[in-house]
């Protein structure tokens, strides 16, 4: 069916609005806390605003050195704005990601439009239909700077579709290509690999081309150099080659020389750790229900559903399919498979296998392929059949979205988005102003930053902080002392003896030891699961 | 099962797709045919019940509902959604769908088909393509997605059976993707001479990758000999470890976990008499342990999975905390059974 420009437009701003609906609603509670770097993100973000330096000190920095792994600085950038007009909080911290993954859906349709040359209301549908998948939604509401890595991504490639239409896309290439590269390290390898690959393919325009992968290159060059060292130190342990070396399993080589092995070659082996590590991305089952162990502890994990949902990864083999057989007469079909190599290709060169965050850049593609597919079902089936899977696909998106704000919450709230700290933050400062000392005794290295973040201390504090860390007994990571705040195994039968300080310890405590204990507070600390997460402890 | 049964069932499939027509009807009746055929044989003779039946009934679909809505009602504070939007979503008739298309995505695992040489879970089981074939295959849909209908017809076909026989039957994955394997490999080998007889910087990926698939034979060839512990299954080693090393006539009960499969067969075999034994893939870290019952199992049973198998020295822990002591334990070359770890454990209950 095919629409008129102003019910198109009216068609493109529902699809705006519901996207940004369901990104934005309930941004403050779900996911229930923060992860440490979202709240490292969003308390640097915060310093910024208030002082132009990070938490270290650094004025307008490139990279903030956060817990000394130097995340790209530009989300806290884009999250100072909101945090000026909003204040800081868990919302105002994962509104970029929310804002700018709307964008990136946005781009998706007209990206979808010009694939399929389409002015029909199903490119409509089915642009909606990956636009709220699981892993859009999912890393639209968490505060991460590969999203939006991915979004710049997503408009890179439009621009680059239409580069040669005039010079303003051209110029976008440049500008989203460096904000991709600048919001997030794989973007660095992707960007202009996507860009060399879609070049010589079409070879013309070549020094056109050439000009462009050279400005990015240079223009690039800053963020290598701010952090350059720590990001080859970083890549030195992740890598493929480092890790698995010899490649070759020892009990086969056994003392011999792997490379001179005839039978056994050690690059037989590798390049099947790399291919599949491509491979793995357009497994079906492990963008739908495969979890590996190192993504079920991390805040990639998109519990009951995958990165595109079981519907999705089915539209995508359809899609997959189709995009086989056209691929070759179609350029721009072509470029999504460079679009899935450049996407996949920094992430299959680290050590683990399935890894959505290095390879975010790479999932609008394969949700244009699942929409592709999608397209096809739609034309090859009866009107009736059409009803049927749309009412599925309305059920499907529901369930994903359900899923992501409430369900999602009580099941992944896991090690990397520890509960209790928003809830017990807040009372601890409403308590602390009176006692000279706040000690603190919790398992969670880089726990600090949760209490500048939710207590919103003042930059300076910590700015001003001499970061001596040290591994007090008890504690399974180093730590340092900031402000009122001393880290120190918490121990009643010694500290009972003291007095004026307030603890917050996440140590198991008996209620009753506090009760006829002069001068001494016990207030627990329940998290949004009801579980006494916390403990508060004042003793006068 | 046996390998006659697999045999006798593979061969059906073969029949029932031969015997098929090309319309629509015919096909889709020939589809139910398998499904039917596959079931009665699976269910009532081999009582082998597919991970799939469970998921499809009613109540387990209502109870899987009541819990979710329990779990976002607790949350505080939580996001308000009205009952009626919920509904939409959250009914059995959706979750009956998404659970068949799950079990569906699960046959489409690239990693077990693919990439056995390199497995990211350390799944040991023999690689039945290399993974170079990965590409062939990639290569192979393409040119059968260019076919003309009749061609495409008859491999779709194959393909939907796969599925069916795959959706239909339980056990190990090697046993679930028979119809599979001749899928692929069918696939692979018809879409191979057109490949060989297109433009040459096909044909030059197409030789690569042939290359590299002889040279993954030879390579996993030589592997092989040299690694037998690792890659042949070691079923029959694990049992004789299982009931050959301790009397178990003093224990009211035992308890053998059953990672394999197959374990009340091979008791049959080594101990005759069964009654006391139970055959269940148990979880020492979630359960108490009874009084005078043998617990026989891996280190995965006693201490929890762990797909990176990480148990160095944690005996002690568990003595203390599970009041279980270790009466004797074994340790064999190789584990098929991924994140158990390749320690055979006879524990008993302390107190």
């Amino acid at each position: 069916m095919k629409l008129n420009k102003i019910v198109t437009i009216t068609l493109i701003l529902i699809f705006v609005g519901i996207n940004l609906f369901t990104r934005f609603y309930g941004l403050e509670n779900s996911p229930a806390s923060l992860g440490f770097d979202e709240a490292g993100l969003g308390y640097n973000a915060y310093s910024l605003s208030k002082t132009g330096r990070d938490e270290w000190g650094y004025r307008l920095p490139l990279s903030l050195r956060s817990f000394n792994d130097y995340k790209p600085a530009l989300y806290s950038y884009l999250a100072v704005p909101f945090v000026r007009i909003f204040g800081l909080s868990q919302a105002s911290t994962r509104m970029p990601s929310a804002f700018w993954g709307t964008v990136s859906a946005l781009f998706t349709l007209l990206i979808l439009k010009q694939l399929t040359k389409s002015k029909g209301l199903s490119v409509i549908i089915a642009a909606l239909f990956v636009s709220l998948s699981p892993w859009r939604l999912h890393f639209s509401r968490v505060a991460l700077e590969t999203n939006i890595s991915s979004s710049f991504f997503v408009i890179l490639v439009w621009c680059l579709i239409n580069r040669h239409k005039n010079r303003l896309f051209r110029l976008g290439v440049v500008l989203f290509g460096l904000l991709s590269i600048y919001s997030y390290h794989s973007a660095r390898l992707a960007v202009p690999i996507l860009i060399v690959l879609v070049a010589i393919d079409l070879k013309k325009r070549v020094f056109s081309d050439a000009l462009l992968v050279l400005s990015i290159l240079v223009l690039s060059l800053p963020i290598f150099a701010a952090n350059g060292l720590s990001v080859l130190t970083r890549f030195s342990q992740t890598n493929l080659f480092s890790h698995f070396y010899p490649y070759v399993p020892t009990e086969v080589i056994g003392a011999a020389n792997p490379w001179l092995s005839l039978t056994n070659h050690p690059l037989y082996y590798l390049a099947g750790h790399l291919f599949g590590r491509i491979a793995a991305y357009l497994s079906p089952s492990n963008l739908s229900v495969t979890i590996y162990p190192w993504v079920a502890k991390s805040a990639m994990v998109i519990i009951d559903n995958g990165m595109l949902g079981f519907l999705g990864s089915l539209f995508f083999i359809i899609g997959l399919i189709s995009l086989l057989r056209r691929v070759r007469k179609n350029a721009n079909l072509r470029l999504l498979l460079y679009w899935i190599i450049a996407g996949a290709l920094p992430a299959a060169l680290t050590w683990e296998w399935f890894h959505p965050f290095r390879a975010l850049n790479l999932f609008p593609a394969l949700d244009l392929i699942a929409a592709l597919g999608l397209l096809r079902l739609f034309r090859k089936i009866s009107s009736f059949k059409s009803v049927i899977l749309l009412v599925i696909l309305v059920m499907s998106v529901l369930f994903n979205w359900l899923n992501e704000i409430n369900y999602s919450v009580w099941e992944n709230n896991g090690e990397f988005q520890p509960g209790g700290f928003r809830e017990g933050t807040t009372l601890l400062m409403s308590l602390a102003d009176k006692y000279p000392v706040i000690y603190v005794d919790t398992p969670h290295a880089q726990s600090y930053i949760f209490f500048l973040f939710y207590g919103k201390l003042d930059p300076k504090i910590i700015q001003e902080t001499d970061r001596q860390y040290r591994l007090p007994e008890g504690f399974p990571s180093p730590v340092f002392n900031f402000g009122k705040f001393v880290y120190k195994k918490f121990n009643w039968p010694g500290d009972r003896l003291n007095s004026n300080y307030i603890y917050y310890t996440q140590s198991e405590i008996k209620e009753e030891e506090y009760k006829d204990v002069p001068g001494a507070a016990l207030y627990k600390v329940i998290d949004p699961f009801g579980r006494w997460t916390a403990t508060i402890i004042t003793k006068d | 099962m046996s390998y006659p049964i697999s045999a006798l069932k593979l061969a059906l499939v073969i029949f029932v797709i031969k015997k098929t027509g090309r319309t629509n009807l015919a096909k889709t009746a020939g589809l139910i045919l398998i499904a039917l055929l596959l079931l009665t044989i699976n269910i009532k003779i081999i009582k082998e019940i597919p991970p799939i039946m469970p998921r499809l009934s009613f109540p387990v679909l209502q109870a899987e509902l009541t819990d979710r809505f329990n779990k976002e009602y607790l949350l505080q504070p939580g996001n308000y959604i009205p009952l009626a939007i919920k509904r939409i979503a959250y009914n059995k008739y959706f979750f009956l769908i998404k659970d068949i298309g799950e079990e569906t995505l699960r046959f489409a695992d690239v990693e077990t088909l693919f990439f056995g040489e390199n497995h990211p879970l350390s799944q040991k089981s023999e690689p039945v393509f290399f993974w170079s074939q990965f590409g062939l295959f990639l290569l192979a849909l393409w040119v059968w997605s260019k076919n003309k209908k009749n061609v495409t017809d008859k491999v779709g076909l194959l393909l939907s059976a796969a599925v069916v026989y795959f959706l239909t039957t339980g056990g190990q994955a090697y046993s679930r993707h028979l119809v599979t394997f001749l899928f692929l490999a069918g696939i692979m080998a018809e879409a191979l001479p057109r490949l060989l007889h297109n433009g040459w910087p096909l044909r030059l990926v197409t030789y690569g990758l042939l290359f590299f698939a002889l040279y993954g034979g030879l390579a996993h060839f030589v592997d092989r000999l040299k690694r037998p512990g690792y890659w042949l299954d070691n079923r029959p080693l694990v049992y004789q470890i299982y009931f050959d090393s301790l009397p178990t006539e003093k224990y009211d009960q035992v308890f053998a976990a059953d990672l394999f499969g197959y374990a009340a067969k091979y008791c049959r075999y080594f101990v005759k008499d069964c009654r006391k034994f139970t055959f269940a893939n148990f979880q020492m870290t979630e359960l108490l342990p009874r009084k005078n019952t043998l617990y026989i199992g891996f280190n995965g049973n006693f201490f929890g999975v762990d797909p990176f198998r990480n148990f160095d020295a944690r005996d002690d822990l568990v003595v203390d905390s599970q009041r279980i002591g270790f009466i004797h334990s074994a340790f064999i070359r190789d584990n098929v059974a991924n994140g158990y770890g390749q320690r055979i454990i006879f524990g008993i209950r302390t107190d």
